[in-house]
């Protein structure tokens, strides 16, 4: 395996690990929305680590990278390297725990051929955020995910045009061949994204997983999957009015979080003093 | 680099004018330079541009906004701040690419009322992806509905077109008047298509739009048209040099 970016660069130090990453080691009143997938990953991501497969590297003390602006749309014929087309496997999520210490604080990690080895070709892409998020009684976990819904779409860098369809997990971009001869990299786009979140007062730290590689996206899919969920069975019952958990599709994700139940009490609390006044 | 606007050029006018191939000339010379990124977007519900440029459409705007529109029925659309990302990915898969040009089918014009926020959001999308573009060639759909709603907002240049009848003239002349008050463009021109040369005087005397040019039958584009092979492959024609001659006039 080619070594992606053995050096670190000067600026803050980011926080390092230092708790034993397994599930059992969680602190059952500190479980978040995402606390399952989020542990797997790291769980995950250990394994991954031991067999040699991963390529890491820091984020940048600052995203130099120019802004696209308006005319950042990246036609075929100008892309060196396409990620994520709807033809091919594609996953795009961002998670959180209230659980410090778990991530390595600024880490970027890359599962796969790099881009620098990929020119001409089309990618499966998987990106996965991992937050630390600050743990508040005054803030709930749907404000938390529209934030940082709301914030993926901000990541604007010259050469690099991206698509997303959240309702599928999917995101979709192309980098032109002009990007990539500057130097463009996963460190530079992992760089923009962490700065990005960490933008939000109350992410204490983010790391970046990105996946190229086709078998190790189809292992993740599953946990893909219970994200989807949970942002579903999370929308829905924003959504509606009166939540109905007998006739609910999500009964079985709610059971299974803390996170949910909470929220529904809330939201059922609220309905009934609405109801009451 | 500052951030330059592109060249909106839309074609207008009555139903079986020759829009569409006006349009997919237009396109054809503007590709040639390998610089230009042109964006091509057929208007029209019947989709003829997509054929004149060899394009086998899949996926139109008006199926995304449908789609979008039965999943708001359902409550499946997730957070309402991912809509645009969402729409906008959609585009991106409904859009078809060859070399520097780009495609996009607009399909049935859009329904307003409970859904306007959609179309707006749509056309909001459409514009912003224009500006990534250095030329927006649109094939209007037939007749004054698309101006009136104000779908051609960006329009740059409005070129008119008609063939030798009355009708053609009076439909190009509404269109005219209506765009005066929806789009802010640079400049707005005539085509007569289809003419013979000495229709040309008298039917200049029926409009007080600028004349840019006239064409006359062109077999060539008549063959192609019935066969149904891409303009875009047109080797040398006598129409395709007035369109050449006509674009330098423009840009």
């Amino acid at each position: 395996m080619v070594p992606w970016e053995r050096h670190c660069w000067p600026g803050k130090k980011p926080k390092e690990a230092t708790t034993s990453l397994t599930p059992l080691n969680l602190n059952k009143k500190q479980m978040a929305l995402f606390e399952k997938p989020f542990c797997e990953l790291i769980d995950f991501l250990q394994t991954q680590a031991k067999l040699g497969v991963v390529r890491s590297s820091l984020a940048l003390n600052a995203s130099t990278w120019p802004c696209g602006g308006n005319r950042n749309f990246v036609l075929k014929t100008d892309t060196a390297v396409e990620l994520g087309n709807p033809k091919t496997e594609a996953l795009s999520f961002c998670i959180w725990s209230n659980q410090s210490d778990l991530i390595q604080d600024e880490k970027i990690s890359l599962l796969g051929p790099a881009l620098q080895e990929s020119i001409g070709q089309s990618l499966p892409f998987g990106q996965i955020v991992l937050l630390t998020i600050e743990d508040s009684v005054d803030r709930n976990e749907s404000e938390i995910f529209r934030a940082l819904e709301a914030l993926k779409y901000q990541i604007d860098l010259k050469g690099y045009m991206k698509r997303g369809a959240s309702q599928f997990l999917r995101e979709w971009s192309r980098i032109s061949h002009e990007a990539l001869e500057q130097g463009f990299s996963f460190q530079t786009l992992g760089t923009a994204l962490i700065r990005l979140y960490k933008s939000l007062d109350y992410v204490e730290a983010a790391e970046i997983l990105f996946i190229t590689d086709l078998a190790t996206l189809c292992t993740l899919k599953p946990v893909a999957t219970q994200v989807i969920r949970t942002i579903e069975a999370m929308n829905k019952m924003l959504n509606e009015a009166l939540v109905d958990c007998e006739n609910c599709d999500y009964s079985d994700v709610c059971k299974d979080i803390e996170a949910l139940r909470n929220m529904r009490k809330e939201k059922t609390r609220t309905e009934m003093s609405r109801y009451a006044r | 680099m500052p951030d330059k606007k592109p060249k909106v050029i839309a074609f207008c006018g009555k139903g079986g004018v020759g829009k569409t191939s006006l349009a997919a000339l237009w396109v054809k010379i503007l590709t040639e330079n390998p610089k230009h990124k042109v964006l091509a977007i057929d208007a029209d519900p019947a989709i003829g541009l997509a054929t004149s440029l060899g394009f086998r459409v899949e996926k139109s705007v008006d199926s995304i906004r449908n789609d979008l529109i039965a999943r708001l029925e359902k409550k499946s659309v997730g957070s309402p701040a991912s809509i645009p990302g969402q729409l906008d990915y959609e585009l991106l898969d409904a859009m078809e690419e060859q070399n520097n040009l780009a495609f996009l089918a607009i399909g049935r014009p859009e329904k307003e009322g409970c859904y306007c926020q959609v179309n707006s959001m749509l056309r909001d999308l459409i514009r912003d992806l224009s500006l990534s573009f250095d030329y927006v060639i649109i094939d209007g759909e037939a007749g004054i509905e698309q101006v009136n709603r104000r779908v051609m907002e960006a329009v740059t240049h409005l070129c008119l077109v008609s063939d030798g009848s009355k009708k053609g003239i009076n439909v190009a002349n509404t269109i005219a008047s209506v765009a005066d008050n929806a789009i802010q463009y640079n400049s707005k021109m005539i085509i007569f298509n289809r003419i013979k040369a000495e229709e040309l005087s008298l039917l200049v005397k029926s409009t007080e739009l600028e004349l840019l040019g006239w064409l006359p039958e062109d077999e060539q584009l008549r063959r192609f048209d019935m066969e149904g092979t891409s303009l875009l492959e047109l080797k040398a024609s006598s129409s395709l040099n007035s369109v050449r001659q006509w674009i330098g006039h423009c840009h």
